[in-house]
């Protein structure tokens, strides 16, 4: 009795570990995915930050442009 | 090697979760607990880095933020001036705001004249060093922290010779910035010199040498050149051809001079070189000063005629030296002709000297005074008639003697003439080359004269140093006391023309030496800098209109130098 019980120990050991690796594999891979999230999510959000660093330089040249254009004007009147 | 610039650590989950020295009931539950244990860990490097992300890109949106606030203020400001502008008022046409905005924006004083300023200093602004500790996310500091630090190598610099930081035989991180510094540094001053050497124009000192250089450079070119490359080879080339010109100037000033000037002219260079002699100690001053002080002399003292003894009383040397001094002379000459006006001044009347004088201006003055010497010299002694007329015209010197002999001094100038040459004859005189020929003719009148002309000379020189060895001896040292004193101050206006071309040679390349260093210095550390000046120089070639003449400054200046 004590060999089979002793078997069945260790099976239900080896099942709960299975289950127990199972259960951390799901949340390394949850790790992962936020990870990855993160990551494009970074890299999309530094993309479009990009973008409108570079409108926002653009109309700042021509807002300066046009201030010169302006101001030229009314110092001339 | 890549650095990561976020590691979410442990990354080995499951490793080393056992204790080795603890019995544990149920090794698989103390290593699923351990990996819980890391996973956790893993969690929480996720949120910290995660929130470092967060942070970064709310800082970014933040200034974007802040940007197009701005903006959008300037906008409505922008919006309300347009509003208010009046199409009645005269404005000035859309060109003219184009063309003056630039200049207007930065001296206008208006409202939005600081607003102008910022927005043109934005404008301006280049973003520099993006790639650098400064700009670098706080996970990469701590990455680069986490890293080896180099080998203190800085720590040998005491025991290198050549200066250099050990370290960055390691690891130069200003390596490449140093690259393109250096590159642009090397681009700017190249246009700078294609464009003509622009520096040296806004300089002001600078600008009157070149200017001197220019005055003198001008009227002949190839002389000139000549005349440099001789100044730094002792001028033996401006000689000959000055000697040759002066008897054909003699010719067709008085053919009756001729007969006289032929006797002479083997004298004259004979003269020149007695000059020379005397002037051997002082190179230049014999040429230039004897001509100017001799004249003087005479009209004001009694004794000039003693000092022109004096002066040949040098005389016995100068015979001797004749044949010798000749080197000198020729290198003196060059020198001289800067000082000759100041002796047409002195000797008015005489035709020939007064046309050769006025052919060669300055220059031709210089010949002439050793011819009165001779005179002088010669009619105390009793001389041959030409001696004679001229001894007795040289006191006349002052005023104005059209007799032939005059003419004959004047001859001795014939150096002088060089520069004369050019000017009223230059068709004759041209050819350098040919003149030497001419020369022997003119002297010999028939073919081997040459040599006897100079064996008089050399006869009559004798002549007259014995005259003048006979003449009290208190004139000549009088007169070398007085010519001694002379010369000095007369070489000075000669020296001091060299010394302005030569200096002129040296602050170009001193300030080439001082602008590079400046640049270095300015754009060690400044894009901004560096491609402002870049711009600069950019903008100054298309604007620079007179490129023809400074290249040709330039290229003129680059050939002296070299």
């Amino acid at each position: 009795m004590s060999a089979p019980k002793a078997g069945e120990a260790v099976q239900k050991q080896i099942q709960q570990d299975w289950l127990n690796r199972e259960y951390i594999e799901v949340i390394t891979i949850s790790i992962k995915k936020i990870t990855d999230f993160l990551n494009s999510f970074d890299l999309s959000c530094r993309s479009k930050l990009a973008g409108l660093n570079e409108k926002l330089t653009i109309l700042e040249r021509k807002i300066d442009y046009l201030e010169a254009c302006v101001t030229k004007g009314e110092t001339l009147t | 090697m890549p650095l990561p610039k976020r590691v979410i650590e442990p990354i080995h989950v499951t490793r080393g979760t056992l204790p080795e020295d603890y019995p544990l009931p149920s090794e698989l539950e103390g290593v699923t607990n351990g990996t819980l244990a890391n996973t956790v860990r893993q969690l929480s490097s996720l949120s910290r880095h995660a929130e470092d992300m967060f942070g970064e890109l709310a800082r970014d949106a933040q200034q974007l933020y802040d940007r197009s606030n701005s903006l959008q203020a300037r906008i409505d400001r922008l919006a309300i001036k347009v509003t208010q502008l009046d199409s009645t008022v005269e404005e000035v046409s859309l060109q003219d705001i184009h063309m003056r905005k630039a200049f207007k924006s930065s001296t206008v004083f208006d409202q939005h004249d600081i607003r102008k300023r910022k927005a043109f200093k934005s404008s301006t602004m280049f973003d520099q060093h993006i790639f650098a500790r400064p700009t670098m996310p706080t996970a990469m500091h701590e990455t680069y922290a986490v890293c080896d630090r180099p080998p203190p190598l800085d720590k040998l610099n005491c025991y290198r010779d050549d200066g250099k930081d050990g370290l960055k035989f390691y690891t130069d991180p200003n390596y490449f910035f140093e690259l393109w510094r250096q590159e642009m540094l090397i681009d700017t001053e190249r246009m700078m010199h294609d464009r003509g050497k622009k520096p040296h124009k806004p300089r002001a000192e600078g600008g009157q040498g070149q200017r001197s250089k220019k005055k003198v450079r001008l009227p002949h070119n190839t002389r000139e050149r000549q005349k440099q490359i001789a100044v730094g080879h002792g001028e033996t080339i401006m000689n000959p051809s000055a000697i040759y010109r002066t008897p054909q100037q003699i010719q067709q000033l008085h053919p009756d001079d001729m007969m006289l000037a032929d006797q002479q002219r083997p004298p004259r260079p004979n003269s020149i070189e007695i000059r020379r002699s005397y002037g051997g100690p002082g190179q230049e001053m014999p040429d230039g000063m004897p001509s100017p002080a001799a004249y003087h002399h005479y009209d004001e003292n009694p004794y000039s005629q003693g000092m022109m003894q004096g002066m040949y009383g040098q005389g016995p040397l100068s015979s001797e030296s004749l044949n010798m001094p000749g080197t000198p002379t020729r290198k003196i000459r060059p020198s001289q002709p800067p000082p000759a006006p100041p002796s047409n001044g002195s000797t008015p009347s005489a035709n020939t000297p007064t046309r050769g004088r006025s052919m060669s201006t300055g220059r031709d003055t210089l010949p002439p005074p050793p011819p009165p010497p001779e005179a002088v010299s010669s009619p105390p002694n009793g001389l041959p008639a030409h001696l004679a007329r001229q001894s007795s015209q040289s006191p006349r010197s002052q005023s104005p003697a059209p007799d032939p002999q005059q003419d004959l001094p004047p001859p001795p100038p014939a150096p002088k003439q060089q520069s004369p040459p050019k000017q009223q004859q230059p068709a004759v005189a041209a050819p350098p080359p040919p003149p030497p020929p001419p020369m022997p003719m003119v002297n010999g009148g028939g073919a081997a004269q040459g040599s006897p002309p100079q064996a008089l000379m050399n006869g009559v020189m004798g002549n007259l140093a014995h005259i003048l060895n006979s003449t009290p001896p208190k004139l000549t040292p009088v007169k070398d006391r007085q010519i001694a004193q002379k010369p000095p101050p007369m070489a000075d206006p000669r020296n001091d023309l060299l010394k302005a071309i030569r200096d002129g040679i040296k602050l170009r390349k001193v300030e080439k030496s001082e602008q590079k260093e400046v640049e270095r210095g300015n754009g060690l550390h400044d894009v901004a800098s560096i491609l402002a000046r870049r711009v600069a120089v950019e903008l100054s070639d298309t604007d620079s209109g007179s490129d023809s003449d400074s290249d040709n400054e330039g290229w003129g200046e680059n050939e002296t130098s070299a």
